[in-house]
């Protein structure tokens, strides 16, 4: 139990963690990850959770993190904990309210309106996976981590912004088209 | 702006005022542009949810350490089971008198298991590896022959079952100078017997590298040290607590590993002065 206390005191600082996020490091956030890990799922566990559950919110509430750090917009103005803390209990509580929201509509059996939307989304997963890993990776990095076209170039080791810029338009380009395709095969199964 | 543009700069907020309020109208009147304009708007939506599963599916991927008290619960559970067990065993054997004798065996086998119960509490495991100098063969207490002519790389691997064998060319020095070398050694036997995740560290040593003189990096699972590693003892203790974590030691300093470090790294010198306390009591145990 002890050894936990002094793996912490040789790692990172708050800051320089949450510098490195910024920055887009995937190893900061895992170590946050584990860092916190008992703390925030025993939120959920203790609120009527199942474990699965626990980590489950847990790893959406970093994602979250993830996401709002890399666009730049936020400002810490509480310990970093404190901050996926309070995103853990607004996504347990969303969730417990779509838990009590199913269970009475399935008394009035009424059906869900957004039933075609994770359809729609593996259609588009699936032709992401065809477009290969770098374009792949230039359309989340531009999309979901609103990284800039340099923080792309780097990452990805393009020779300049311009090259950034290209690649994206071309990958984004063929993926809409694969996207289309796969509609109207579906609209003509229908 | 081409129609691509404006959908793109709408959907990722880079409009201004002006031209959103323009571009909303539009829609209002042209079907064909709404219907482009969902079409990219689910585009990117799965773009992002996509991104968003592949950085969980990540996490997901790294070990996080089971709490420990529910390790011992689990443990205090099982003992708690086997303890019941003698109980109606033993009522069983006392109404069969003739039987008796036997109970005596089964609270050792209890006991045993009690033993292997604490030493999981511990959930510590050091596994030594001791590089000797060629010109040193005077040192009886290891085995390993290093041939330097022959290659200034070396590898060895090192799994826990060794310290089920002590005879093995991995030997832990501070095993050798204790008394209760035997007593030691069963402990670490009892707990890789337990089910405590076995690892395997392979290690590479690399003098020859001017650039790299104290550095240390894992590739492939394998860890590499870059420096006079040949000339003096060094040791990697790994400690499996609430989290898994490598240390190294040499000439009497700590440095801690990190797992993830795919780079070239100079060794870290661990100051931290607890930190110090910690690891030196471990080693020595």
């Amino acid at each position: 139990m002890a050894y936990r206390v002094f793996k912490l005191k040789s790692e990172m600082s708050e800051t320089e963690i949450f510098e490195r996020i910024k920055g887009g490091d995937e190893k900061a956030l895992e170590l946050i990850y584990k860092k916190y890990y008992r703390m925030m799922t025993k939120l959920v566990i203790t609120n009527s959770g199942t474990e699965d559950e626990a980590r489950d919110v847990y790893q959406d509430a970093l994602v979250v993190f993830w996401q709002k750090s890399r666009s730049g917009n936020l400002v810490m103005t509480s310990k970093m904990s404190t901050y996926i803390y309070s995103i853990c209990q607004n996504l347990w509580r969303k969730e417990l309210d779509r838990k009590k929201r199913l269970s009475s509509e399935e008394k009035d059996s009424s059906v869900s309106m957004d039933f075609d939307k994770p359809e729609r989304e593996k259609i588009i997963a699936k032709c992401l996976e065809q477009l290969g890993e770098t374009c792949r990776k230039v359309l989340m990095y531009y999309y979901f981590d609103e990284m800039s076209m340099q923080d792309i170039a780097d990452k990805l080791g393009f020779a300049n912004t311009d090259t950034a810029k290209t690649k994206k338009y071309k990958c984004k380009q063929k993926l809409d088209e694969l996207v289309k395709a796969q509609y109207s095969e579906q609209d003509f199964l229908d | 702006m081409s129609k691509f543009e404006l959908i793109e700069k709408y959907l990722t907020n880079q409009l201004t005022e002006s031209e959103r309020m323009a571009f909303e109208e539009q829609i209002t009147s042209d079907p064909s542009l709404k219907a482009d304009l969902e079409l990219q708007k689910n585009i990117i939506q799965g773009i992002k949810k996509a991104r968003a599963v592949e950085l969980k599916a990540m996490l997901n991927n790294v070990p996080v350490a089971v709490p420990t008290s529910f390790a011992v619960t689990g443990m205090k559970m099982a003992a708690g089971v086997i303890g019941a067990g003698i109980l109606i065993t033993s009522l069983y054997y006392y109404y069969r008198p003739e039987s008796l004798k036997e109970v005596p065996n089964l609270s050792t086998s209890f006991q045993d298991s009690l033993q292997g119960a604490d030493s999981i509490k511990g959930l510590e495991k050091r596994i030594p590896i001791i590089v000797e100098p060629a010109e040193e063969n005077n040192q009886p207490i290891n085995k390993l022959k290093v041939d330097k002519e022959k290659d200034t790389r070396k590898n060895e691997i090192v799994t826990p079952s060794t310290v089920n064998q002590p005879k093995l060319d991995v030997v832990d020095p501070t095993l050798e100078l204790s008394s209760e070398n035997s007593q030691d050694t069963n402990l670490l036997a009892n707990t890789s017997n337990s089910g405590v995740a076995s690892s395997n560290i392979q290690v590479e040593t690399d003098s020859s590298n001017k650039k790299y003189n104290f550095h240390y990096q894992f590739s492939n699972g394998k860890l590499q040290l870059f420096g006079p590693f040949d000339n003096s003892l060094y040791e990697i203790l790994e400690i499996n607590g609430g989290t898994h974590s490598l240390f190294l030691f040499y000439r009497e300093n700590y440095y801690l590993l990190d797992e993830k470090q795919d780079q070239i790294t100079k060794l870290p010198l661990i100051k931290d002065s607890a930190l110090l306390n910690k690891l030196k009591e471990y080693r020595n145990k």
